[in-house]
């Protein structure tokens, strides 16, 4: 896989606070990196580094092989980001993404109504400052997209959206990311939003990387039970616990059994049950998650 | 420099308010010309007339809120920093914006004075230009430097509302004599001499009277140039140490 941003050792501290710590992390060409962590915990500061905005006290930043800091400035032109709103208030949707589309010095002027016409905004014509918030993520995202930039990071992009512009956003970026190879590195609050987008995930917590997982393996993480739907439940545990010496389930309030042993072995389950006549209804495979995932990485909820 | 340039300038020339704001004052200006004629073609009174010696205040202050504090309120700093500008590149492109915009405005002002007397029959003639345009170029100088003395706290502070009345504080003379008043102190003139020829005002007002003469006074120039060069000097490392806000 190509590495198209990588953070090595990177430390930030504001007097006595260390925002970021010693922070490693990786972005291939053509993730969709979901950055997981609760206020405070350094996402904004390690965006900010990235776009840099701010220096960093120690550690390293390459983006696309560029590692000079000329390079690196070279590099950013490629990257593209969407932070609360950067818009001007007096200006419309067309006039604000035609701003930054001179200021990029794209030259081809249809760029700006194909973002627009992609975000659904090509026919507002009032000004910025009246656009409710859903218009206002929807013209972030649109300005991100200019040019078609090779990374585009977003912060919180579905903040204050209603479902069906959720389900929208969650498109594009999954269609940019396909048919334009563009990565994203993306926060949110809205964890179960963030699951059904990226492909890796970085936990940070007090301003340190916990993990960095791809989806694939967060899925194998994450699947913790097997849910088990019978017409016998005290037949099929006394089965369980005798033949299979399973001892890690429990009785949910749906009468089922939740087996914690076996995960990877349900066909097991299934001719135990069968071959000694208890009907199975159902078996499935119960996972936990993203943010129950976090907040056991992170150490309970009274961490966070 | 040419994109960011070109952007800064469709966006403020796309912005309404500036319009309807220049509407109303020349509209104001048109009663206070109908209300003062015929005293107001007098040279002597232009020069005395308070409404000339507030033009950096007039024109220079929405000017400068568009070209600087928009970009504060609206957070536009960071997404430029973040397309791999420095910000020494942002206040340069600032300031070449902001001597553009202010020429092309006092040119306004300039056509749009000798219109409207033409218009009203003031009875205008080649010495009241002479005296109008002399002020234009004091007024020019001054508003191009208050800009630049200010952006120090416009980027230190990055408060749209405090950089906005520290451009008007420094535009009213209020600064300028307490300026004065210290440089006269026998505590800095028995050091280092006069310097009251060195403020800005006074810099400015030599170099629009040297013109008005047909003279080029090289030296108010380059005491001039020297003013922009440290006040640049000192906002770009005051910029590269303050943090963007977002």
């Amino acid at each position: 896989m190509n590495k198209i941003i990588e953070i090595k050792d990177i430390t930030k501290k504001y007097k006595s606070i260390t925002a970021v710590d010693k922070v490693n992390l990786t972005v291939n060409k053509g993730d969709i990196y979901g950055l997981v962590g609760k206020n405070g915990a350094g996402k904004t500061t390690l965006f900010k580094l990235i776009m840099g905005l701010i220096p960093q006290d120690s550690g390293q930043i390459i983006i696309e092989s560029s590692d000079s800091k000329k390079k690196i400035s070279l590099a950013r032109r490629k990257l593209s980001f969407m932070i609360g709103s950067s818009f001007f208030p007096y200006l419309s949707a067309h006039e604000n993404i035609e701003y930054y589309r001179r200021l990029k010095g794209i030259p081809n002027s249809d760029e700006t109504k194909r973002v627009l016409k992609m975000l659904k905004l090509d026919n507002v014509k009032k000004p910025f400052k009246h656009f409710s918030m859903g218009m206002k993520q929807r013209l972030g995202l649109a300005s991100a997209l200019l040019g078609s930039p090779d990374i585009i990071i977003l912060d919180e992009p579905v903040n204050g959206l209603d479902p069906e512009g959720i389900t929208e956003i969650r498109r594009i970026i999954k269609k940019m990311n396909k048919e334009h190879g563009i990565t994203f590195i993306i926060s949110s609050h809205i964890l179960s939003e963030l699951e059904l987008t990226a492909t890796k995930f970085g936990f940070i917590d007090h301003g340190k990387l916990l993990m960095e997982i791809s989806s694939e393996d967060l899925y194998q993480n994450t699947q913790k039970s097997l849910v088990l739907q019978v017409n016998d439940v005290q037949k099929a545990i006394i089965l369980l616990e005798t033949q299979l010496n399973a001892k890690n389930y429990k009785i949910n309030r749906f009468n089922e059994i939740e087996l914690h042993d076996f995960i990877e072995a349900p066909d097991k389950i299934s001719e135990l049950l069968m071959k000694n006549g208890v009907k199975l209804y159902k078996l499935e495979k119960k996972g936990m998650t993203l943010e129950n995932y976090y907040m056991e990485l992170i150490g309970g909820e009274q961490n966070a | 420099m040419h994109n960011y340039i070109r952007a800064e300038l469709y966006r403020i020339f796309h912005k309404k308010g500036l319009y309807i704001y220049f509407v109303i004052l020349s509209l104001l200006y048109v009663v206070s010309v109908l209300m003062r004629s015929p005293i107001f073609s007098s040279p002597v009174a232009v020069s005395d007339s308070y409404i000339f010696a507030l033009l950096p205040f007039f024109i220079g202050g929405p000017l400068f809120a568009s070209i600087y504090n928009d970009d504060l309120n609206a957070r536009t700093l960071p997404p430029i920093i973040g397309f791999g500008r420095s910000k020494v590149f942002i206040a340069l492109c600032k300031l070449l914006v902001t001597i553009v915009m202010v020429v092309l405005h006092y040119l306004l002002v300039f056509v749009g004075f000798c219109a409207i007397h033409l218009l009203l029959r003031t009875g205008i003639d080649h010495i009241l230009v002479s005296t109008i345009l002399e002020m234009l170029i004091e007024s020019i100088l001054l508003t191009i430097g208050f800009i630049l003395v200010t952006n120090i706290v416009t980027y230190g502070i990055q408060k749209p509302t405090f950089s906005i009345v520290a451009y008007l504080i420094l535009c009213m003379e209020l600064i300028s004599d307490m300026v004065k008043n210290i440089l006269q102190s026998s505590m800095i003139s028995n050091i280092f001499g006069d310097l009251t020829g060195y403020t800005l005002p006074r810099i400015a007002s030599r170099f629009s009277e040297g013109i008005a003469a047909s003279k080029f006074d090289a030296m108010a120039f380059i005491q001039y140039l020297i003013y922009l060069l440290v006040a640049f000097s000192i906002l770009s490392i005051v910029f590269n140490k303050k943090e963007l806000e977002f």
